[in-house]
């Protein structure tokens, strides 16, 4: 009887086997190039996605005041129909576009740096608690809150302390799961989320960073997005805490005596002013500025509030054979300018801070500091004041010359009108005036039809 | 106890059987146990007398293989392969039964005096119906004992057409089967659909098999020529044997083959098929004049300003005149002048003369099969030559294909293997002439090149370029251009085995292994006097500011990109088969198997810059592909691509199947099958890599009730079938997946995409099948058929859908989705009249019914516009996947604006109709795929002459007819539109047309109201006769005193022609862009 066993024994046995080697044969990878992130390199490659993290909207951009259409029949000819109305601020902006980079992109960065903390929170802790694994908790987080920070300036009213726990923010979104959809937040609980992601950051990231990887966010980076935030939400003395801590630790800045500034590209994407690089999501050259595209030249009155002898008149724009402006390339060597963060934006808000509080003289070293650096050597004239609002003024003038095309110019207005300043921006186009006086809710921008009709969420008034 | 016992008595024998002493196995096991249960079944049989005999052909042939059974028992024999059977026969008088596939049956009375040996002459049937034998792939069966649902079709349906693609042969023809020309636009669409769709978003392609392995190559590499037969498997019992890729049905190819005991054989078969150039002017365009219009229009308003003052773009010819004239370099009348010169000319003139040629393709095959008693084979090696109608595209193939059997120890042992060698060879224009403007002339009137625009550069930006800067010559034009660039060559070796071993007469165990190895290569090859290449060059060509030199970053020679793909593939099957009757007049026929395969494929690019062709030197050393160099004509910068790359991919499944089906007395049939599939799904738990699927039958043959015996119905089935296919999505995964995409261009890091979110419920798809079936034949089968009712169900689909852009993607994909579809499938044939010797005349017709509708979706839809411009991302429950929606039209106003209705009230708020999601302010037009089509084909014969007619039609389906598109007219300046002569124009025109005034700039919401309305829906319904075929077997036997077996040359016309059609706008609802083109080919086949 026992030995009538055997066979079935074997029979099962192989079996078993079987079942192994089956496994292990069905375990094989479908494709070469596909991954299931599960390495601190492969969240490492997450982050690094070049094209759809680091990203900045541009449409706030197309409706500030640095640029204007030669005439209506340039301006009528205009492809994209966001670009076209965002310049007349028209109530239906997007008039039925359906892709809107401004809304979409930086909402896939967040996907991004959220699947990137998922898989670290399920990695085992000896790897998740790693000097490495926490340095990518940190840069998935620093992304996180520059894309919510980008969405809040754009889709939301600027900072108003008394109403802005009832002032709407936008869908936080803090999970890669693709069930659950946010409401809107308030504007306040959005402000709390994104400080809150770059004050954790700050205990991740590294003081120095790789001058040849400047994507790569950093403790200055972190800091920057700090100070540029609490500007912008009008905590100046915060904002000035933060700055400092950023220059404490990289405060270079470009001499632009040694740029050779009559080049058409005069800066790489590795200047020593950039802190972190950004894009922004609408291209120079296929809409807004370019040598040839004839169709916009730079704010005349812009133009003229720079001297002779500065030099950032040859480094950020050229002359057309036509006689327009046009807007070189900026801290980015290619078509999408540069939107991160740089030295030069911080000494401006150090400068601003320091003007705010009173501290004209300090304030006024600041800036001094800033522009010995953008003049022709020897012409540039040291500027002094003990008054504050004097110092405030010139500092806010220089802000403009400083940091054209670099997608702030809009959030400056919307803060300075926050702050009562009653600016009205006005188009003219062939003797049809557009106006968009500083009370307007059209300062904000609506949120594209598809996420309403898909997720329900509340329309911006327009 | 007795059983036990039972069972290791019968163990025991098959250890001997085999001499090795542990079953390893586990399919093994399977097979004792049958084994065990026959063996346990086993009585003694009534003794009686053995009868012999031989069974021979018409010829006096020896037939191996018929079935010598003794009606009313399970008595069973085969004749071997000398024509010899040998049978013993119960006591008293038996009818003895002969049956041979493809021939008529022989009933014989004997008794037990008469013990032969019996000399039977087997008759070739003229009515193939009874007989068929289809094939799963896994075994082959007769028809008549089939529960599913089989379309067979035979050799001479197959060689009624004459093509170069085998599927083409089964258009018209096939029921059950759509062929999918310009349906509604979709983007998951497939060129052939089996009753209709049950997938949405998975792969929607029926699975097709090539000699009892799934083929994965290109169906062009098939030679229809080698092609015995087609079976289509329809329902769950037929193809559930598929498991997870029959979802969408199953096409069974079957090779020849040889026969044993039948003298060489050879064959020769040749054809040619003739086609005219395609009309040009079928379908509507702007004319020349129209178009200028429209320029000047756009020229006035400014339009071109950006373009034309950034001093390179390309400006059409009639705009850079336009230019001139408001620059002052050509007065008013002058302008006028050439602008009416241009107005006068036609590129398609041009285009017709230069760029097309009549078609012409050939066909040779030449086949030697026979066999001996031990031992059949079949060759044959044919040949396709191809001239496409556009000048320069050409197909070539060529295929060897080798198949033998031997037969060891009296049959028992089979070993039969095959290989099969195919080459093509496709050229190709790839960079192929569109041209930008109706006027455009690539010829003078002596035939010389002139240059045109390429649409990134102005032929006045060329013009006044200095000759001596030393750029390569910048012009393009078309008619130097015209030759193939473009070369894709594909080879494939299969090699089929299989070794089959009868142990018992009643059990077969075989092993099947293929091995596919396919290479191809795809080489693009444009050599430095291309236009391609010297526009590549001088972009990015520097001069040196000081020495006046020029610096070229892509250096001077051809460019040659290769890309090669390499395939190999293994699948192994182990399977018994067992067929035995156990008690009297039941029989059980059942299969049980096992299967691994693995399919492995790399890809790898490269490109060769500086190429020379005679040495085969490139210069990519002397090349820097990371550095950005500005354009020579614009300020931005580009990276030369370096065009490399490589990819594999690793497609494997583990397989169990089995099939049984159990016969009562010839009348009752149950049959059952099983199936669990595994795969290499990727980011999957390893128990939600498989499926297990299956399926039961019933066929009720109620002729064959004593009963139920009438004259005028001889043959009356019943079926009924239930059950699962599956399908299968490797696209999507449970967790969440990257792809790596190497590294980055700005930051030199590798970085990755993410392809898929994570999705922790993800299943495999199923589709439910329920078939009901009818088959009949009326008395001398004057009329016989079949009607089926079916239900198929897609359970757990996957859905991509729509989602907050706010969740970071931009579409998602899950199981949210389920269809139905319903569908009657009736066949019917008719012998009209049927007198051998004189006219003869059959019809066979085909009807289909099917409609399908999306039953679950579950994902929030979108706004009104998703729902009618892509309907198939955006399906809705309750209606066809494939359905045609639309605005509700309501007229233009008084000013040529379209208008629609909005909550019941006419509407000019373009945003608010395009957001709405209010389903009322939709229509929904209807199906945009046939969901009635068919044929009906008369066959005449007279003494060797016979001529076929196919008519098909497809009707119940709409599609959009195209019209005036402002916004792409005035946009991307299209001149190919209809109805620009219809628009509004003047007031009181909108009460004689639809077309909307063209307004500037173009609104887009407001285009496409009326481009999406439902006044530019019509009925697809259509009936044309699809292809005509005649053909005449000479007389042999008087022509070449025998030396020639069969002669027979044919005549066949394909794309007759539109008999009618239900739209009023003159468009072939199959052939939307260009026209059907008429084909006809002539050929002959000879035997010897």
């Amino acid at each position: 009887m026992k030995k009538k066993i055997y066979p079935l024994l074997a029979a099962g046995i192989s079996l078993l086997l079987f079942q192994q080697c089956s496994e292990r044969f069905l375990d094989a990878k479908p494709s070469t190039s596909l991954i299931v992130p599960a390495s601190l390199e492969d969240i490492e490659n997450l982050l690094d996605n070049e094209a759809e993290i680091n990203q900045s909207g541009g449409l706030g951009q197309l409706s500030a005041d640095e640029y204007y259409y030669i005439n209506k029949a340039e301006w009528e000819s205009i492809f994209s129909p966001s670009a076209r109305n965002a310049y007349t601020w028209a109530a239906d902006l997007y008039e039925g576009e359906e892709f809107i980079r401004d809304w979409n992109t930086p909402y896939t960065s967040i996907f991004y740096a959220n699947s990137a903390l998922e898989t670290l929170a399920g990695m085992p802790s000896g790897e998740r608690d790693s000097g490495y694994g926490k340095y990518l908790r940190g840069r998935a987080l620093f992304i996180r809150a520059f894309a919510h920070f980008d969405l809040v300036k754009n889709f939301c009213t600027a900072y108003n302390p008394t109403t802005v726990d009832t002032d709407l923010g936008i869908p936080i979104r803090l999970n890669a799961g693709m069930d659950n959809i946010a409401g809107r937040s308030s504007l306040s609980e959005s402000y709390n989320v994104i400080i809150n992601d770059l004050e954790e950051a700050l205990e991740y990231l590294p003081p120095q960073f790789d001058i040849e990887k400047r994507n790569r966010p950093s403790k200055p980076a972190c800091l920057a997005l700090l100070a540029r935030i609490y500007h912008y939400m009008g905590k100046y003395d915060l904002a000035e805490e933060q700055v400092n801590a950023c220059l404490a630790l990289y405060n270079k800045l470009i001499d632009y005596n040694t740029v050779d500034v009559e080049r058409v590209n005069p800066f790489t994407r590795t200047n020593d002013e950039v802190i972190v690089s950004i894009s922004q999501v609408i291209g120079l050259f296929s809409t807004v500025s370019s040598m040839t595209n004839t169709s916009i030249s730079i704010d005349t009155v812009l133009l003229a509030l720079y001297e002779p002898d500065d030099l950032r008149l040859q480094a950020f724009y050229g002359t057309r054979a036509d006689g327009y402006t046009y807007k070189k390339p900026g801290y980015n060597d290619g078509n999408y300018p540069f939107t991160g963060l740089a030295t030069d934006e911080m000494y401006l808000i150090k400068a601003e801070c320091q003007a705010r509080r009173g501290a004209a003289a300090e304030s006024m070293e600041t800036l001094n500091s800033l522009l010995r650096h953008r003049y022709k050597t020897g012409t540039y004239t040291e500027q002094h004041t003990d008054n504050a609002r004097e110092a405030l003024n010139s500092v806010l003038e220089e802000r403009r010359k400083e940091l054209v095309w670099r997608g702030i110019r809009w959030m400056d207005l919307k803060r300075l009108n926050a702050e009562g300043a009653d600016i009205s921006l006005k188009r003219i186009l062939d003797g049809n005036t557009y106006e968009l006086p500083a009370n307007s809710p059209r300062w904000v921008l609506p949120i594209p039809d598809t996420e309403i009709t898909l997720s329900g969420i509340t329309q911006n008034p327009r | 106890m007795k059983r036990n016992l039972r069972l290791r008595t019968c163990y025991t024998q098959i250890i001997r059987i085999f001499r090795c002493p542990k079953p390893t196995y586990n399919s093994l096991l399977a097979v004792l146990t049958i084994m065990c249960l026959e063996a346990r079944a086993q009585s003694p049989e009534q003794s009686g007398a053995v009868l012999s005999g031989i069974v021979v052909d018409t010829i006096d042939h020896p037939i191996a293989g018929a079935t010598v059974g003794i009606k009313g028992t399970s008595i069973k024999t085969q004749t071997d392969s000398r024509g010899h059977f040998s049978i013993r026969a119960p006591r008293g008088e038996q009818l003895l039964e002969i049956v041979y596939l493809g021939h008529q049956t022989i009933r014989e009375k004997i008794d037990n005096d008469n013990r032969g040996p019996f000399y039977f002459k087997l008759l070739p049937n003229e009515n193939m119906l009874e007989e068929v034998e289809v094939s799963t792939g896994y075994q082959t069966l007769p028809k008549e004992r089939a529960t599913g649902s089989f379309v067979h079709i035979d050799t001479e349906l197959l060689n009624r057409r004459v093509s170069t693609n085998i599927l083409d042969r089964l258009d018209g023809v096939t029921s059950g089967l759509a062929f999918n020309r310009n349906n509604q636009v979709s983007g998951n669409e497939t060129p052939i659909s089996i009753r209709g769709r049950s997938t949405l978003f998975a792969n929607p392609e029926p699975l097709i098999i090539l000699d009892n392995f799934p083929y994965e190559g290109d169906l062009a590499s098939i030679n229809p020529n080698d092609v015995e037969s087609i079976t289509v498997l329809k329902d769950a019992a037929a193809a559930s044997i598929w498991g997870v890729r029959a979802g969408n049905g199953v096409i069974v190819i079957t090779s020849k083959n040889g026969r044993a005991n039948q003298k060489p054989s050879i064959r020769f078969n040749a054809n040619a098929t003739f086609s005219a150039k395609p009309d040009l002017w079928y379908a509507p365009q702007l004319s020349s004049a129209e178009f200028i219009e429209v320029e000047r229009f756009l020229f006035e308003k400014g339009k071109y300003n950006a373009t034309i003052n950034n001093g390179y773009g390309a400006l059409s010819p009639a705009v850079e005149i336009m230019l001139k004239g408001r620059e002052g370099k050509l007065s008013d009348s002058e302008t006028e002048a050439m602008l009416q010169t241009l107005a006068g000319q036609d590129i398609r003139d041009d285009l017709n003369r230069y760029f097309y040629q009549n078609g012409l393709n050939q066909q040779y095959q030449l086949e030697l099969s026979g066999g001996g008693v031990f031992n059949d084979y079949f060759i044959s090696g044919s040949t396709d030559q191809n001239r496409s109608q556009t000048v320069a595209d050409a197909f070539h193939r060529y295929t060897l294909n080798a198949r033998n059997t031997y037969r060891f120890f009296g049959d028992r042992l089979k070993l039969t293997n095959g290989v099969l060698f195919t080459y093509t060879s496709a050229d190709a224009n790839q960079r192929q002439y569109r041209p930008d403007y109706p006027y455009d002339r690539v010829a003078d009137s002596s035939g010389n090149a002139l240059p045109v625009s390429d649409g990134s550069l102005r032929l006045s930006y060329l013009d006044a370029l200095d000759n001596n800067l030393g750029l390569l010559d910048w012009y393009y034009r078309p008619l130097d251009e015209r030759k193939a660039n473009f070369n894709n060559t594909g080879t494939n070796i299969r090699v089929t085995n299989s070794l089959s071993y009868s142990i018992i007469p009643s059990l077969e165990l075989s092993a099947n292994y293929l091995y596919l190895k396919a290479y191809s290569d795809m080489t693009r090859y444009d050599d430095v006097n291309a236009y391609y290449t010297r526009n590549q060059i001088n972009s990015l060509t520097q001069i040196d500011p000081e020495t006046g030199q020029l610096i070229r970053p892509i250096p001077l020679g051809g460019i040659r990109s290769v890309s090669t793909g390499n395939q190999t593939g293994h699948t192994g099957r182990i399977q018994a088969s067992h067929s035995h009757s156990y008690f009297s007049g039941q029989t059980l026929h059942a299969i049980l198997g096992f299967e691994m395969s693995s399919s492995t494929s790399e890809d790898a690019r490269t490109t060769l810059y500086g190429y020379k062709e005679e040495t085969a030197a490139n210069a990519n050393g002397t090349m820097n592909f990371t550095a950005d160099y500005p354009y020579f004509y614009r300020t931005s910068r580009a990276r030369i691509d370096a065009g490399v790359g490589n990819s594999a991919s690793t497609d494997r499944y583990i397989s169990y199947y089995g099939n049984l089906s159990y016969s009562i007395l010839d009348k009752y049939i149950v049959s059952g099958s099983f199936r669990k599939d595994e795969s290499n799904l990727f980011g999957v738990k390893s128990n939600q890599r498989g499926v297990p699927l299956w399926s039961a039958g019933l066929l009720y043959k109620l002729s064959e009730e004593p009963f139920f015996q009438t004259n005028w119905l001889p043959r009356l089935a019943l079926r009924a079938t239930y059950g699962y296919n599956g399908n299968i999505d490797k696209s999507t995964a449970a967790l969440l997946t990257a792809r790596a995409v190497g590294i980055g261009p700005q930051w030199n890091s590798f970085y990755s995409t993410i392809t898929n979110p994570p999705n922790p419920s993800l299943r495999w798809e199923r589709v439910r099948n329920l078939n009901l079936g009818v088959d009949f034949a009326l008395k001398n089968n004057r009329v016989d058929g079949s009607i089926e009712y079916y239900i198929k169900q897609g359970l757990d689909l996957i859905g991509d859908s729509p989602i907050a852009p706010q969740t970071g993607v931009a579409s998602y994909r899950g199981n949210s989705a389920a269809t139905e579809t319903k569908g009657v499938d009736v066949m019917l044939n008719s012998r009209i009249t049927h007198q051998p010797e004189a006219f003869q005349w059959s019809a066979a017709f085909l009807f289909n019914y099917v409609r399908d509708r999306v039953t679950d979706f579950k994902k929030e839809r979108g706004s009104n516009w998703d729902i009618i411009s892509s309907n198939y991302l955006n399906p809705l429950v309750g209606y066809p996947y494939n359905s045609l929606f639309a605005y509700r039209w309501a007229g233009l106003d008084g000013e040529g604006s379209p208008q629609a209705l909005l909550d019941d009230a006419v509407s000019k708020d373009y945003t608010a109709i395009r957001n709405s999601t209010d389903l009322l302010n939709l229509r929904f037009v209807g199906s945009g795929a046939p969901t009635v089509f068919g044929s009906l084909r008369n066959t005449f014969g007279w003494n060797g002459l016979s001529l076929s007619v196919n008519i098909t039609y497809k009707t119940g389906y709409y599609f959009r007819r195209p019209s005036l598109n402002n916004s792409s007219l005035y946009n991307s300046f299209s001149y190919q539109q209809a109805d620009y002569d219809r628009r509004w124009q003047q007031p009181g025109d909108e009460k004689i047309t639809n077309v909307p005034a063209l307004i500037y700039p173009a609104n887009l919401n407001r285009t496409n109201i009326y481009i999406y309305s439902d006044v530019l829906a019509v009925r697809g319904d259509h009936v044309r006769i699809q292809d005509i075929s005649a053909n005449y077997v000479f007389n042999t036997s008087k022509l070449f005193a025998g030396t020639v077996k069969q002669l027979k040359c044919y005549l066949y016309a394909n794309n007759v022609g539109i008999i009618w059609k239900s739209n009023k706008a003159g468009i072939d609802p199959d052939n939307r862009s260009l026209p059907a083109i008429r084909t006809y080919a002539v050929g002959l086949t000879a035997s010897f």
